[in-house]
């Protein structure tokens, strides 16, 4: 679905991504974890087109988009879930949910419309209770969950997730990422950048260790989590039970 | 037969290649962080790791040799702290020093996966009766074959190579379907079967899998015909990993190397030039997921060629021929490395004799002989019996202690082994044996 083949990018006139390679395969959550200032995020902005790549490939459902602008690669189906949320907060829960199906709005009928909406509601149920307050007053999870409830609203052939747990309560950081593994028995194909590795390497199928712009490790979630180099360096301050001894 | 893992073992080329690339950057990532050796190599090359943009950009990178492995005795090439190291293996080597491999636990897993693949591609099924007849300890090939084996579900029989006639009992009454080990055992186990009267229609063996040393068209004629079997050859380095890096399908027409976990180049070893696909050159691998010991350009010394033309059998993983040449004088003697500098290193040390030597290489019943003719000092045209077989059981007790093999030895008058040279240090008669 995604490849990326010795992705160099400057962020300004910092070398921030030192080649990276990457793929996802259709269907496949794939996660890229690492210590802030890694690289992941900029691995994600340069997918989606927010900032170009100084150079390499960036191959998308079978098509080299290497420096292609946001917009068309939303029109293919790659929609990025930002980090911070970005939502419209004047406008209510329902409006932002709509928005979300913009790309496609022309063409799509009410039906599928409709059934869209129900899905998200399924998966988000909290959504459907709040669809007519304005999205400024949602607590942080729940803005969180519209952010990608909006996403899903645009069909997207692929999703791209910025941090999905930052600045939430773990009990809600759990929430969105049960979401997330139901995403994934559905079928759908993400990428997702955390901090929160062990979260990440908890519903991803395959995930991708970066470090100073450089991918150091990668491998199935599950082997990964099990790493005791990647359990110590990078499951972050929050985390120092991890340092205990642990049997696997 | 099934292909263990359809996945990777059918991967097509292009997926393969995005695949070999991701995990070679990874590989040199964590090389040039954590291991002193690379470090210092790129910036003696001045190189850093992003210089690797394509697989093609491998030839960059600088080689790794067994003498540096040798220098980085017995821990300094690892790139995981100890602690993560889960298992360690060690070559032999007493004048020289050994090369040890530390493997983590997602190594073994892997190691584990890989000899699996190799097994099933032989034909072995969790239905089998594994028997090993390698040996278990230090070397690779027991501990490897075997740990692969129990991944495929097979019964297995870690027999280890001792006692031949226990080895044979064992196959008979165990009913066991697969022996794995040295061709040059398998050789053995027919001629003590002939002594002991067993038929090979009273036992119940249908694959063999032979590792560890080359084995010869004629060698494995011999023993599929006597053995009624079908005798697949695999490869394996200790180096880099054991077992399970290739080994041939049913349809034996090249070993089929994992290339998901190990990126394979044929260089000229006297140019050091990368030869074009399907020209024979000295192997060299880079290992693409090992933690515990990642490898960049290992020279195996060993000869082949590869083909990536994807196999009839289904996997598209490139293919390499049998090795049956070295680029240095190694021999290898009942699945042992032997290398005669070691031997030479260590007659200098032994008073009474020359460092004038030369090797011979037999086979009897079935079992390889090492003869090791030394050259007296002038001194010592002695009739003192006494001391002369003293001189006998030194020299053998030392071999013994470097090389893991007994040799026979035989002294001989000063000046007779002075013409000895590169040409004729070794004489290996072991194939004369084999009638077709």
């Amino acid at each position: 679905m995604l490849k990326l083949q010795s992705v160099i990018t400057y962020y300004g006139r910092i070398l921030a991504l030192k080649g990276v390679s990457l793929h996802v395969d259709p269907g496949e959550i794939v996660a890229i974890v690492g210590p802030n200032g890694a690289g992941k995020t900029t691995t994600l902005n340069t997918i989606s087109g927010v900032i170009g790549p100084g150079s390499g490939r960036i191959i998308f459902d079978g098509r080299d988009v290497t420096g292609w602008p946001t917009e068309r690669l939303v029109e293919m189906g790659l929609i990025q879930v930002p980090e911070g949320r970005q939502l419209f907060a004047g406008m209510t829960v329902y409006e932002n949910l709509i928005l979300g199906a913009y790309r496609r709005s022309r063409a799509s009928k009410r039906s599928e419309l409709s059934h869209d909406l129900d899905r998200v509601y399924h998966l988000f149920p909290i959504l459907k209770e709040r669809s007519n307050q304005p999205a400024g007053t949602l607590s942080g999870g729940e803005q969180q969950m519209l952010a990608i409830g909006r996403a899903l609203m645009s069909r997207p052939k692929m999703l791209l997730l910025d941090e999905p747990s930052m600045g939430l309560a773990p009990l809600v950081v759990k929430e969105i990422f049960k979401v997330v593994a139901d995403l994934r028995k559905e079928g759908t194909t993400a990428l997702i950048v955390e901090q929160n590795a062990r979260a990440a390497l908890g519903i991803a199928r395959r995930a991708y260790v970066m470090e100073t712009g450089r991918i150091v490790m990668e491998g199935p979630a599950s082997e990964l989590s099990k790493n005791p180099e990647i359990q110590r360096a990078y499951l972050g301050k929050g985390y120092r039970q991890i340092l205990d001894r642990q049997d696997d | 037969m099934p292909i263990w893992n359809s996945k990777y073992e059918r991967m097509a080329r292009e997926e393969l290649e995005q695949l070999q690339l991701e995990r070679l950057q990874a590989t040199v990532n964590r090389a040039y962080r954590n291991v002193p050796f690379y470090h210092r190599k790129f910036q003696q090359l001045n190189l850093a790791p992003e210089d690797v943009l394509s697989l093609n950009d491998i030839v960059k990178l600088p080689f790794t040799t067994k003498h540096d492995l040798r220098d980085g005795y017995p821990y300094e090439m690892f790139a995981v702290p100890l602690r993560e190291i889960v298992r360690i293996h060690s070559s032999s080597g007493a004048t020289t020093k050994p090369v040890v491999v530390g493997y983590t636990k997602n190594d073994l897993k892997h190691w584990t996966e890989l000899v699996a693949r190799v097994m099933s591609a032989a034909g072995v099924t969790k239905d089998d009766v594994v028997q090993i007849a390698f040996d278990y300890g230090l070397l690779t090939g027991g501990l490897g074959m075997h740990y692969g084996a129990e991944r495929l579900g097979a019964s297995v029989i870690p027999v280890s190579s001792s006692n031949i006639e226990r080895q044979i009992q064992i196959m008979q009454d165990f009913r066991s379907t697969v022996l794995i080990g040295t061709s040059s055992y398998a050789l053995y186990v027919i001629e003590v079967m002939k002594k002991m009267g067993v038929s090979p229609a009273g036992l119940w063996l249908r694959v063999g899998l032979f590792g560890g040393e080359p084995m010869s068209e004629a060698t494995r004629a011999e023993i599929e015909s006597q053995l009624g079997i079908i005798a697949t050859d695999n490869y394996g380095v200790s180096a880099v990993m054991g077992p399970g890096i290739a080994g041939e399908c049913e349809l034996k027409e090249g070993l089929h190397i994992n290339e998901d976990h190990f990126l394979v180049e044929v260089i000229d070893p006297e140019t050091l030039e990368v030869l074009p696909e399907g020209e024979c050159g000295e192997l060299v691998i880079t290992t693409l997921t090992k933690e515990g010991l990642p490898m960049i350009r290992y020279r195996t010394r060993d000869v082949t060629s590869i083909t990536r033309e994807p196999c009839k059998c289904g996997r598209t993983t490139a293919r390499m021929t049998p090795v049956r040449k070295r680029t240095d004088d190694m021999v290898i003697v009942r699945g042992i490395n032997v290398y005669p500098a070691e031997i030479e290193a260590l007659l200098y040390d032994i008073e009474h004799v020359e460092p004038h030597y030369q090797i011979v290489l037999d086979r009897e019943n079935g079992l390889d002989e090492l003869t090791l003719m030394v050259e007296l000092s002038p001194e010592m045209i002695s009739d003192q019996m006494t001391k002369l077989v003293e001189l006998e059981e030194t020299i053998k007790k030392r071999v013994h202690s470097a090389v893991g093999l007994t040799p026979k030895v035989k002294l001989v008058e000063a000046k007779t082994l002075q013409s000895v040279d590169k040409s004729n240090r070794v004489i290996d008669n072991r194939e004369k044996h084999i009638r077709r």
